[in-house]
Order: structure tokens, then C-alpha cells, then sequence
């Protein structure tokens, strides 16, 4: 039987590129799909039936999302993209569609959006039309918790990380480039900060109760009672029903230190997780450690750390995006990251070995995959 | 001003949203020209025979 391809999407500051393989080693990469428009996030409905989501903008034209059925083949615009109430009080408008997140299995056709500023989303028809969540958009300290509006983040204040628990489909969490991480556990009608624990060295109050700057939130698939945060100040862990992030990123070496972008999951084991260090000290300069790319693995949840980087390349330095890192769902697990050089990385063995499998492309901003059904 | 551009928006769905955002301020990096004079706002009147002109910065880099 013919192995199905395997085929991460690389986004790009520029297009959409798909990256293609039946035996994870030789690779093709396609023309560009939408060449000049920004492609912040692609995603692929896991459930049946389901489209394949783009958002997407250019320089000059306001934000939609692009829908195609057909894996890129052809693509539909959102005939109603994400967009704040017309005359409402605060006269918000979307100014970039960040982050797309199928719903829960239950609600076939349910997304939710994260945009900047940082309102959410949702449609009930696979992406076409987009309703704001009025529960988060309109709530009392939504003003407060987005620092709206306030000078924000250098790409904008986003909402990404937006969760949907598989036991529940009330119960989501989302995450604020600032403001910190929420929790709803009446489907996005109220909302709760969910930052204790975590450090927020920038603030004036360290213990403020939100402010704080996560940069990739994600929920285990098999134990969604485990969370991973990699947060501007450490790489985090929080068992529910506990409320106090634990920072496990203290176990790796002091000289990589946790600070980073992404978060990947390996889609079976909850205590396998991959970060990749990049340098949060003096000006921040956002590349990895010392010049020296490497993926750093826990397989006990962070108890403990192993330094990945064989066949990376000696020196480099590029960034790692928060959406520019993912897992294939084979076993052993396939990694993935881009750069903001333009490469792509693989490892068909859970990231004991790196191959670039594709360069030259433009900056990436995040990498997703599918497999066909 | 609008009104063409709604009535533009019957025919090619989605374009208006492209141009305008959704409390009506029109986008960045669009300017409408009006027989070939610039700042025309979105609500100022036109005339049948007038020309009217979008113009769009192709920001990027």
C-alpha cells in the first residue's frame, strides 16, 4: 500500500509554499501559491470533511482568509473575513489575521481566528463567514488585558495559541503577545487570566496577574490537563487542574537559557516536547545561543533537556517563529522548522537528525502538516 | 464615493473589505483620485461623469 504524502506547508512572508514526500527524504517544493501576499498561518482541518484555512494579506490590501478543499489546488476567498462590529465603540478593525485553530471534533465546520489586535474569531461554516466572539472581543477588561491601545509588539499585538479542549469544546485557552494566557470554560462567553507562576520580568509587579508576553501556548492532544508555554520570560508547564505555571525551562543549561518562539508536541507522548532556544539576553537579538542552532528535547516534561543538532549547521543565525516549528503524526515523529532565513528543516527520527530540505524560499513565517485522506 | 464602491462589491464580492475596513475608514495605502485630484474621501459626493481613480501603495519589502 502506497504510504500517503506527508506535506508540511511552509508560509512565507511571500506565498504559500507546499513541501511534499511519500517517504519523508526526498522532498519536492512547489511553485508559490499566492506569491507577495503575507501568509501568516495555514492550517488544515484534522476532521473529515474538513478545508484547508489560509490568512492572509498583502501590504496594501486589508486581511481575508483563503479556503481551498483541494490542498492548494484552487482557493476561495471567505466570503465574510474576521472582522470587528462596524460602529463599535472602540472602532476596532482587523489589521491581520494571525492565528487559525479548527474547533472541537463535535462541531464540524467551528474555527476560531486570532487577529491583530487581539480579537477572536469564530465561524461555524468551515472559514467562509467570520462572527466576532463577543464574549472576548466586548469583555469588561478586555481593554486592560490587550493594553489597547497601547504601542504593541513589533508585528503588532496578536492573539495566537487559541486551544480548544478535545474533552470540551467550552473550554478554550488563548494567548496575548502581551497580555498573557485565558481560559474559558463556557465557550468564549467569560474568560479568566491564567498566569500564575509565570515571570514577567518587564513589568513593574513580576507577580501581575496578566501583562505578561507568552509566545506559543499549546495543549496536549493525549493529556489535555498538560500545557506548554514558551514565554518571553522562560519556557513553562502547568498540570490542570494546578493554576501556578512551573518554568522547566530552568533544566536546561544555563548558558542556552529558555527563551524561544515555538512549541512542538509529539502527538502521542505528553512529555515530549521540542523548543528552540534562541538568545533573550542584552538587545535580544533573537538568533540561537551563540550563533549555534540546535533543538532542545525533554522526554520527562521538562525535567530535563537533550541538545538536538546534529546536521544543523555550526553557525547560523536566523530566528524560529512561534508558528515556524510542528510534528508530522508518524512514529518515529517527523519534526519540522523554518527559518527566517528561508530554510526548512527536517528530522524523520523525533530530531536526532536535521536535513534542510528547502532553502532559498523567503522569511518563513510558520510551517503546518497534512496528510492527504 | 461608497456607494460605487459597494455597488463595485455586488460585482466582484469581497473588494470593498479589501479597500475599506469595517468602521469605514479606508485602508492605508489606498487614495482615490477624482478626475486626477487626490484625498477624496470616501463619503464625498462624485458625479456621474466624474473619473474615478484607486490607487494602491504596493507596500511590501
Amino acid at each position: 500500500m502506497k504510504k500517503k504524502e506527508r506535506s508540511p506547508f511552509s508560509l512565507a512572508r511571500k506565498g504559500l509554499f507546499i513541501l511534499s514526500s511519500s517517504d519523508r527524504t526526498t522532498w519536492d517544493v512547489s511553485e508559490p501559491h499566492h506569491l507577495g501576499h503575507v501568509m501568516q498561518h495555514v492550517v488544515a482541518d484534522p476532521r473529515p470533511g474538513g478545508v484547508m484555512l489560509a490568512a492572509a494579506r498583502t501590504g496594501h490590501l486589508g486581511p481575508t482568509v483563503l479556503r481551498t478543499a483541494d490542498m492548494g489546488t484552487s482557493w476561495t476567498e471567505a466570503s465574510k473575513p474576521p472582522a470587528f462590529h462596524t460602529g463599535e465603540r472602540l472602532a476596532r478593525s482587523v489589521d491581520s489575521v494571525f492565528w487559525l485553530t479548527p474547533g472541537h471534533k463535535s462541531e464540524p465546520g467551528v474555527w476560531y481566528a486570532g487577529a491583530v489586535p487581539q480579537g477572536l474569531f469564530r465561524s461555524d461554516d468551515h472559514g467562509d463567514t467570520w462572527a466576532p466572539v463577543d464574549g472576548w472581543n466586548d469583555h469588561p477588561m478586555w481593554e486592560t488585558w490587550a493594553e489597547y491601545p497601547a504601542p504593541a509588539t513589533p508585528d503588532g499585538a496578536m492573539l495566537h495559541s487559541v486551544n480548544v479542549d478535545p474533552r470540551d469544546p467550552n473550554h478554550l485557552y488563548l494567548g496575548l503577545s502581551s497580555g498573557g494566557v485565558f481560559e474559558s470554560t463556557d465557550g468564549g462567553a467569560d474568560w479568566a487570566p491564567l498566569n500564575r507562576g509565570i515571570q514577567a520580568d518587564f513589568m513593574p509587579d513580576p507577580d501581575t496577574e496578566y501583562g505578561h508576553d507568552p509566545h506559543c501556548v499549546r495543549v496536549h492532544p493525549a493529556d489535555p490537563d498538560r500545557l506548554y508555554q514558551q514565554n518571553h520570560c522562560g519556557f513553562y508547564r502547568l498540570d490542570r487542574p494546578a493554576t501556578e505555571w512551573q518554568r522547566v525551562g530552568d533544566n536546561l543549561p544555563a548558558e542556552i537559557g529558555d527563551i524561544g518562539f515555538p512549541v512542538e508536541l509529539h502527538p502521542r507522548n505528553p512529555d515530549m516536547v521540542w523548543m528552540f532556544p534562541m538568545d533573550g539576553t542584552e538587545v535580544w537579538p533573537r538568533t540561537s545561543p551563540d550563533g549555534r542552532p540546535a533543538v532542545y528535547r525533554t522526554a520527562d516534561g521538562g525535567e530535563s533537556w537533550e541538545c538536538q543538532a546534529n546536521g544543523l549547521p555550526e553557525r547560523g543565525w536566523f530566528t524560529v517563529k512561534r508558528q515556524a516549528m510542528t510534528t508530522d503524526a508518524s512514529d518515529p515523529v517527523g519534526v519540522y522548522f523554518g527559518t527566517t532565513s528561508g530554510e526548512v528543516w527536517a528530522s524523520a527520527d523525533e530530531g536526532s537528525n536535521w536535513r534542510c530540505i528547502a532553502q532559498h524560499l523567503p522569511e518563513v513565517f510558520s510551517i503546518e502538516v497534512a496528510t492527504p485522506s | 464615493m461608497d456607494e460605487l464602491l459597494i455597488d463595485l462589491d455586488r460585482r466582484h464580492p469581497g473588494l470593498r473589505f479589501r479597500v475599506v475596513d469595517e468602521q469605514g475608514r479606508l485602508r492605508q495605502h489606498m487614495r482615490f483620485f477624482v478626475n486626477r485630484a487626490m484625498n477624496h474621501g470616501l463619503h464625498d459626493p462624485i458625479d456621474p461623469d466624474d473619473e474615478v481613480v484607486l490607487m494602491q501603495a504596493l507596500s511590501g519589502g
